[in-house]
């Protein structure tokens, strides 16, 4: 089955200054940093659940099926600290994803960027730094 | 405080406009020798409520060039919160805490390092999981055959005592106090652990009874809660602390409020099962009256245990695949 989302293999500059992010589990046992992934579609929920919120992206595919994604974010309690909350990602909502795949050849990944049409980036996480970059109730 | 009268020494010899960041600035003080009286409870307790998250940035252990220097040079403490920075630039999950001039949070031995383990100790846990040493979050990318592989914290069940209590979690790094007339309460929200220490000195729940938390017994000396927790269910670990330790485990804590916005947090950790000496850390956590504690139901959707469980068995199979038509 061919997918409209493409594995590029892992390289300086693929995922620009991006390295696999931490958590209370292991990134390197769960995700495979070989496997980068570049996902364009359309959220259908969001799992604001503990110890990571999963957002899942139907993909689709070129025989006109879809296929859906989850990929993985920071803890809901560290989300909302920086304003993000369960509404913040409608359902219907175009977006772009970058990520590393998950080993088990499932179709979840790790999200180290996701991007919104009109170039906005939508980071899931805390950086100080990106807090002004949160843009969901606009969107 | 041991702590403030470094800081304040090391702050002294150098100009101020060297001082860098402004939160490692050292902290308004009472008048020489007039130590802080923290403010009274209704029924005349040392008032020390609050939350007091570990929004702090120091390490555990010193490195060993340090030898018994305990307070960071300007040019340390801008590499450290240089690479902290670069550390939070990296991973978008990860919150930002600010340097502080304190080296290490292990401030005896006086080296700031962990003791030796004794010889049996040291035998015991680099024979765990067949040579691979105790279950941790690095561990689990040397074999992930079973739950047996991952740590308390990665199976969302504790960070144990003392790992509750250390500052610097990648998120979730709220404590709370709060008192009542004969209790003090200790809440942490990783991983959502709350301790009710009864302060009447009653005595500890009989030796039968083990917890992955302990049973504390606490009482005031001056304006100082000491707290004495013993306990602890035998074979079990404590976040960024390497060894599986025994239940001869007796963790004592001193919390005194030094200042209105600060702090000041001892722990001795002993268990001659594990170590050859007891050693001490020591937080300083300040104040942060916005902060709140959510709930952190940690086991709710671990899927991360399954993926890298399902992960391990899928490059097994394609190792074994590949060996396969290699013998073609």
């Amino acid at each position: 089955m061919k997918l409209t989302f493409s594995i590029l293999a892992a390289g300086a500059g693929v995922l620009a200054g991006v390295t696999p992010v931490l958590a209370h589990h292991s990134f390197a046992a769960e995700f495979d940093e070989k496997q980068v992934v570049k996902l364009h579609g359309t959220v259908t929920k969001m799992e604001w659940v503990n110890p990571h919120a999963w957002i899942h992206v139907a993909v689709q595919n070129p025989d006109g099926s879809s296929t859906e994604w989850m990929i993985e974010g920071n803890t809901p309690n560290g989300l909302l600290r920086r304003g993000f909350t369960k509404k913040s990602l409608e359902p219907g909502t175009e977006v772009f994803v970058e990520g590393y795949r998950a080993k088990s050849g499932d179709f979840r990944a790790n999200g180290s960027s996701i991007t919104f049409k009109d170039g906005k980036k939508l980071f899931l996480g805390s950086s100080k730094d990106e807090v002004t970059s949160v843009p969901p109730e606009k969107q | 405080m041991r702590l403030r009268s470094l800081a304040c020494a090391a702050a002294a010899a150098l100009p101020l406009a060297a001082q860098t960041p402004p939160s490692a600035l050292p902290r308004p003080k009472p008048a020489a020798g007039q130590p802080y009286t923290p403010p009274k409870t209704p029924w005349g307790d040392p008032d020390l409520q609050g939350l007091w998250p570990g929004s702090i940035n120091i390490p555990m252990q010193r490195s060993v060039s340090f030898g018994e220097r305990n307070v960071l040079t300007d040019k340390e403490l801008a590499e450290r919160d240089a690479a902290e920075k670069q550390r939070v630039e990296q991973g978008h999950w990860i919150e930002y805490y600010p340097a502080t001039r304190q080296a290490s949070l292990i401030i005896d031995p006086k080296n700031g390092r962990f003791p030796p383990l004794t010889p049996e100790a040291a035998k015991r846990n680099k024979e765990m999981r067949g040579g691979l040493g105790p279950p941790s979050l690095a561990g689990v990318e040397k074999r992930a055959d079973s739950w047996e592989d991952f740590d308390l914290w990665g199976r969302c069940i504790t960070k144990g005592l003392i790992g509750s209590m250390l500052p610097g979690n990648l998120y979730n790094k709220g404590n709370q106090i709060l008192q009542s007339p004969g209790y003090f309460i200790i809440r942490n929200e990783m991983v959502h652990e709350t301790r009710v220490i009864p302060l009447d000195r009653r005595p500890h729940v009989g030796s039968a009874i083990r917890t992955y938390m302990g049973d504390g017994r606490g009482h005031w000396e001056g304006n100082t809660l000491i707290v004495e927790t013993t306990n602890f269910k035998d074979g079990i670990g404590m976040n960024n602390v390497p060894p599986i330790l025994t239940d001869k485990l007796r963790i004592v804590e001193k919390f005194t409020r030094t200042a209105p916005d600060e702090l000041t947090y001892e722990a001795t950790v002993e268990d001659p099962g594990t170590w050859t000496r007891p050693w001490t850390i020591l937080v300083p956590y300040r104040m942060d009256k916005d902060y709140t504690l959510y709930e952190y139901a940690c086991h709710e959707a671990n899927y991360g245990l399954l993926d890298i469980l399902k992960g391990a068995r899928a490059t097994e199979a394609k190792a074994a695949q590949e060996k396969a038509g290699q013998g073609k």
